[in-house]
């Protein structure tokens, strides 16, 4: 214990066992905290690689490993878990189901890294933060944002028009500038670059992932959703999850329904 | 209010006198305000030319309210006072900054700020601060400095074009109490000049001026400044106070924005004004045809001023129109400070690509409507140097580019072919029926300069024009009884706009860009733009079928729309729809209907506002020297009185369903012909009141 702050590393043995390694040490480097490795062991699992020694929790115990995996998150001085989730596909659950508990229980951010995720990071690091136009979704993030803030991280909005969030007007092509600007601005993360796209939201996104390069790169995904990966709920997510190139960080909100998250995008004050 | 709301509030309640405009931001460090100084016409350096941003001279500290604040601003449009109350909620509820604002209406450039708040004098931050770093938004920050001695703070941000600087000072009185406060008296005082140091040189010069009356002899005399521009300007609809709100804060922002006594002889209120950022203070149509028409009516000095902008760049224009491959002036769709097209060439477009935006080099009638512009001003305006020096050139150059743009098809027919017309969702049309209408009336203006001065060019240039204007295709379909918007329209795709949804809609970003370019969707008023500009140009009787023919398909995805339906609908005498287009033009900034109000307001709709209420619904046009009025007022309306200038006399103009009063208060006497001919026509002595009822359809004069 240094009192820095504890990234939590959870891993199996498994194949993405080096990915979320890798992931959770450039994670706590950048945060200055320090990497806590947390080695799930099942009884024909291939244990953890060669010198990584952590919190052992026995799969075969009384307490279900989820449960211990929360209460561990729980703890005052962790600030982040990261997890591996398996490749599945889109519409079947995401992840495993200890992965998949811990995603849907946990009341702190959770870094999960996708199957095919690039974990190295050159640099200052470039986060893309997709936003639906729910201001008291994104106002989840504002703790993490100014983490990220505080850290160097550059960050660029992206929204995907949908029909509610589409301005009535438009001046002209580059009339999108200002009606970007004023989103990100009332989502709280004034300054930022904004990209607005149209089409299928988790796809836009992976777009904007896989067409960035160099300088442009994206090295993280931070998204917030309301824990609730049942099915119907959280598409943009499931999709992110499973075929995301680079990690994504989850940012857990209290909004659980529509009901409680009323969506007002610039222009739609009338 | 609303957290939301804050940097469209700054926008809503900017203040400025012309020569600079600061947007309302509270007189606290916020992290989501955007405070900002411009100067209508100074330019940076960018890459594309923006605004250039001034020092700030409105914050007064960076201390925060104890557990936040309760804010009311207040805009008093009649004085021209911003006031803002803050109110902590900690440890009790107690008023926490109180403050009253103005850019004073008689002293150019003389900016004054009265605040009370409840910090230590030394929590008070200088008189002046620089505007911060704009790399943000991809924008160079100017070069900037800042300087202060002997209690005078002086700050200047300066490009190639020029600098804005400022000088300011101010008084801290600590306040009686047990809790810390502070009274402030800041007076800060704005200059362009060609260098840092002359420009501050000159702010520190009319500092010491202003210091030397004070700070109430300065509101006094502000308060009288505006008082005397209402006595001027004005409308009132009686029977809809919240309409009149709307066309007083059009009002209010365009005497706040455009140099109103002619001291700026040269400048453009951009597509936003200097109220934000948005559209970088580029200069477009919006000037000469929304704009510039409402300020001849309410700010003659204003409407020149606009037009000199584009005068005094002829020359760049005749460069581009050379670029081209043709003869005369052709003035650019975006233009900043020396003339050039500023327009970008691309913008990102919904798919992580790029979209070449084409209105640069296509969108070519601007050159019309600048003449049509000048046209408007000559006719409105008896200003003698304009109709002699001024406006001979820019319509006699802006004819000779069209005569030689225009070709001559197999038919023997004139054509322009591969324009953008209005209607921005259609690129590359031929045979736009706005442009060519507008081409037809501006080679008509040019040949008469050319008849009346041999010296802008040879009598058988005229005579080409005028065989030009005859032979130009305009798109009317005798089938039809009205003109078909470019060749080819009608066998677009026929989707009406209401299986999108309820307009305003941006049909382009619901449909795709290409898309929309394949169906008969259109954005904005394109024919019916020619119906509200150039009326007599048009066929008889085609008004009614083009309003019913374009509007099932008009989206108003542009904030240019509503105001200019508005206009010609009352003009056809369909008021309750004139009505609903006119609300969302009158509560366009109020209510951020667009969403981008933040970056600043529309000045193209306020004037399209204003325009509905003059062409549209009272029906104000000249006839000669005389002034033709034929008022469509709606049964819900009272009656709509405006005060405006016409022929250089000052008039106040009342109109109702079934009556219209007009009474010349200033100037020497005026015809007026009321109803759709010259038989309703009297005179008008200062003074006097000349009364006109309608019985039935027709108007005759009354005792």
């Amino acid at each position: 214990m240094t009192g820095r702050g504890r990234v939590l590393a959870c891993v199996d043995g498994g194949p993405s066992t080096g990915r979320v390694l890798a992931a959770a040490r450039v994670a706590a480097d950048l945060l200055g905290a320090d990497l806590d490795p947390v080695l799930v062991v099942e009884p024909d699992s291939p244990g953890p690689p060669p010198g990584v020694r952590g919190i052992e929790v026995p799969a075969t115990g009384q307490e279900s490993v989820s449960g211990v995996l929360l209460d561990l998150l729980s703890q005052p001085d962790v600030i982040l878990a990261v997890v591996g989730v398996r490749a599945t596909e889109v519409g079947a659950r995401p992840a495993g189901h200890v992965a998949l508990a811990l995603l849907e229980g946990a009341d702190k951010p959770i870094l999960a890294v996708p199957p095919r995720a690039r974990v190295e990071i050159t640099g200052s690091p470039s986060v893309l933060v997709p936003l639906d136009g729910d201001e008291t979704t994104a106002s989840g993030l504002d703790p993490v944002l100014r983490t990220l803030e505080r850290i160097g991280a550059r960050t660029r909005v992206l929204h995907v028009l949908v029909t509610p969030t589409v301005p009535p007007m438009s001046d002209s092509p580059y009339d999108l500038e200002s009606w970007g600007r004023e989103f990100a601005d009332r989502q709280g993360i004034p300054g930022s670059e904004v990209n607005v796209r149209a089409g299928d939201p988790a796809q836009e996104i992976l777009s904007a992932v896989t067409s960035a390069a160099g300088e442009d790169r994206v090295d993280l995904i931070t998204i917030a959703w309301g824990c609730d990966l049942s099915p119907g709920r959280a598409e943009v997510v499931r999709t992110l999850l499973s075929a995301s190139p680079i990690p994504v960080l989850l940012v857990p909100t209290s909004i659980t329904g529509p009901e409680s998250s009323p969506t007002r995008p610039p222009g739609a004050g009338r | 209010m609303e957290e939301r709301q804050r940097r469209v509030l700054e926008s809503l309640t900017s203040v400025g006198d012309g020569l600079v405009v600061s947007r309302g931001a509270t007189e606290i460090v916020h992290r989501g305000s955007r405070p900002a100084s411009r100067s209508p016409g100074l330019f940076d350096d960018g890459e594309v030319p923006s605004l250039l941003e001034g020092p700030v001279w409105t914050t007064l500290t960076t201390t925060q309210p104890p557990g936040g604040a309760d804010e009311d601003w207040c805009l008093d449009l009649y004085s021209g006072l911003l006031h803002h109350r803050l109110t902590a909620s900690r440890p009790r509820k107690q008023p926490w900054l109180t403050s009253t604002r103005f850019v004073s209406s008689v002293r150019p450039g003389v900016c004054c700020l009265r605040s009370t708040l409840a910090v230590s004098p030394g929590d008070v931050e200088p008189a002046l601060a620089l505007p911060r770093p704009a790399g943000s938004h991809g924008r160079p920050t100017a070069l900037a400095r800042l300087t202060g001695s002997t209690g005078v703070v002086t700050g200047s941000t300066w490009s190639r074009h020029g600098t804005l600087a400022a000088a300011g000072t101010q008084t801290l009185v600590p306040t009686a109490g047990p809790d810390p406060g502070v009274e402030v008296t800041r007076l800060v005082v704005y200059r362009t000049g060609p260098t840092p140091e002359a420009a501050e040189h000159r702010a520190r010069l009319a500092l010491r001026e202003a210091r030397a009356i004070g700070m109430d002899g300065l509101l006094d005399e502000h308060r009288r400044g505006w008082r005397q521009r209402w006595v001027g300007a004005d409308v009132e609809v009686a029977g809809d106070p919240d309409l009149t709100l709307s066309l007083r804060f059009a009002l209010f922002h365009l005497m706040s924005g455009c140099p109103v006594d002619g001291r700026r002889p040269d400048c453009a209120l951009g597509a936003r004004g200097a109220t934000g950022p948005a559209y970088h203070g580029h200069v477009f149509w919006d000037t000469d045809v929304f704009v510039q028409p409402a300020l001849a009516a309410f700010l003659p000095a204003a409407a020149r001023a606009t037009l000199l902008y584009r005068y005094n760049r002829l020359d760049a224009a005749r460069r581009i129109a050379a670029d081209h491959g043709r003869r005369g002036a052709r003035f650019p769709w975006e233009s900043a400070a020396d003339g050039d097209d500023v327009t970008p060439r691309w913008a990102p477009d919904l798919h992580g690509g790029r979209i070449p935006i084409l209105t640069g080099e296509l969108e070519e009638h601007i050159s019309a409507d600048v003449a049509w512009a000048a046209a408007h001003y000559r006719d409105w305006v008896p200003d003698e140097d304009f109709a002699r020096r001024v406006a001979p050139p820019l319509l006699v150059e802006t004819a000779r580019y069209w005569a030689s743009r225009i070709e001559t098809g197999e038919d023997g027919a004139g054509h322009i072919s591969h324009v953008i017309g209005p209607d921005e969702y259609h690129e590359g049309v031929d045979d736009n029926a706005y442009t060519n209408l507008m081409v037809r009336r501006n080679l008509d203006l040019g040949a008469e300069e050319l008849e009346r001065d041999p010296r802008l060019g040879e009598a058988s240039e005229a005579e080409h024009w005028r065989g030009l204007a005859r032979t130009l295709v305009t798109g009317f379909r005798p089938d039809w009884g009205g003109y078909e918007q470019f060749t080819g329209w009608s066998e677009l795709q026929d989707v009406p706009v209401a299986t999108l949804g309820r307009p305003p809609l941006a049909a382009d970003l619901l449909l795709g860009h290409d898309q929309t370019g394949r169906t008969r969707i259109i954005k904005q008023a394109d024919v019916l733009m020619a119906h509200h500009l150039i009326p007599s140009e048009l066929e008889p009787g085609a008004l009614e079928v083009d309003i019913d023919r374009y509007l099932p398909y008009t989206a108003h995805g542009s904030s240019l729309s509503p105001a200019i339906h508005a206009s010609v609908l009352a003009r056809a005498g369909r008021t309750d729809t004139a009505l609903e287009l006119l609300a969302i033009a009158a509560r366009l900034d109020l209510d951020d209907i667009t969403g981008t109000t933040s970056g600043g307001l529309h000045t193209a709709t306020m004037g399209g506002l204003l325009q509905a209420m003059l062409f549209g619904f009272l029906g104000a046009a000249p006839r000669g020297p005389r002034l033709g009025l034929e008022p469509a007022i709606p049964r819900r309306w009272r009656e709509v009185t405006l005060r405006m200038r016409f022929g250089g006399r000052l008039l106040a103009l009342t109109a109702a369903p079934s009556h219209l009063r007009v009474k010349l208060c200033q100037g020497e006497q005026l015809g007026v012909e009321v109803g759709p001919g010259p038989d309703v026509t009297a005179t008008a002595a200062a003074g006097t009141i000349l009364r006109f009822e309608r019985r039935d359809s027709t108007w005759e004069r009354a005792l």
